[in-house]
């Protein structure tokens, strides 16, 4: 009988703190991933467009996932990878930039990645700032020319068809 | 002449009841009060445009509630510019039937005043039907301008949707920052 009380009692203080909006809140964010450090700059910064899983948008933002890491394979690809207007005009500085792109190759395309590529670093984002890129468009179907040449991207994709195009 | 005798005698009335209902110092009092409201009313975080531009996140949180998305003070909405999803039949992270949600958001952060962190907001756009026009909501926490358009919320967030028809706009959770 008395564990039986006890039983209802939790059950009804369970209940009563599920019902509580502001508890139920509170249960909601246990739950939720810490974005931190690293991952913090990329989703402020980067992923609203990307998206999260890296897949980009349709015809209209590049996916990064098994993608970016290929810009890496050709010496004018890591030089647009730091010119690029998205990456010269975020708002970090040359040092979390550089992070923010070594984490983004990592994580998102490492497959992709040239061997024996070596990290960005901060001196190397501050130069690049210096000379954005004039004419993306121009630049970067250059180079996406060049992956196809080289049998690294197959024909017809530019990285900007994603499973979002239907 | 006759109207101007009847001006003259309806202000004489009024002054005359004033002055017979009134003393001095309440009217100085009241004058004082309307002097240096006046003079502080300026001074309050209140852009010219109706913007809360100032807002900091204590301040957006300080007067946010944790249980009605249907409001503008509900604390996911610190950067909210747009037509509340959850008041045009869809939700906080759903869309109106009709509209579909765009695959590109700008992230922002709001401050929960529940549990005192800070999460990530995602802001996205439900695409591909007429404006909503319910609950329109202006808050611009850690917004940019729109030569920053990554972090700016004036510009519509159909990017990469099908249509570039803004309904509304609802507010996810992308996790603790």
């Amino acid at each position: 009988m008395g564990t039986g009380l006890q039983a209802l009692a939790l059950a009804a203080a369970l209940a009563g703190a599920l019902l509580v909006p502001g508890r139920l809140a509170a249960v909601e964010a246990r739950e939720l991933p810490r974005i931190a450090e690293v991952a913090e700059d990329f989703a402020r910064n980067c992923q609203g467009c990307h998206r999260a899983d890296g897949t980009g948008a349709c015809r209209t933002v590049p996916r990064i996932r098994d993608f970016v890491g290929l810009f890496t394979r050709i010496p004018e690809g890591r030089d647009y990878l730091l010119r690029v207007p998205g990456v010269v005009w975020a708002m970090l500085d040359d040092a979390r930039l550089a992070r923010v792109l070594n984490w983004m190759l990592a994580s998102y395309s490492p497959e992709q990645i040239a061997p024996g590529f070596t990290p960005f670093t901060s001196e190397e984002v501050r130069r690049a700032r210096e000379r954005p890129i004039a004419n993306v468009l121009e630049v970067r179907s250059a180079l996406i020319a060049e992956l196809q040449r080289q049998g690294l991207l197959a024909p017809g994709d530019d990285g900007l068809v994603s499973a979002g195009c239907g | 002449m006759g109207n101007e005798n009847i001006f003259d005698r309806l202000f004489e009335r009024a002054s005359r009841h004033v002055a017979q209902r009134s003393s001095r110092r309440s009217v100085l009092a009241r004058l004082g009060t309307l002097l240096v409201g006046g003079a502080i009313l300026p001074t309050l975080p209140v852009d010219r445009s109706g913007r809360f531009k100032q807002a900091h996140a204590q301040a957006f949180a300080d007067e946010a509630q944790t249980t009605d998305d249907t409001q503008c003070n509900y604390w996911r909405y610190c950067a909210m510019d747009g037509y509340l999803c959850s008041c045009c039949n869809g939700g906080i992270t759903s869309c109106p039937p009709g509209s579909e949600p765009s695959p590109t958001s700008w992230v922002g952060s709001c401050l929960n005043p529940d549990d005192g962190q800070v999460y990530l907001i995602a802001y996205r756009d439900c695409c591909g039907k007429g404006v909503c026009g319910q609950c329109p909501c202006l808050s611009t926490e850690g917004e940019m301008p729109v030569y920053r358009p990554q972090l700016s919320n004036d510009i519509a967030w159909c990017f990469g949707a099908r249509s570039m028809a803004y309904h509304c706009t609802g507010a996810g959770i992308v996790g603790k920052a």
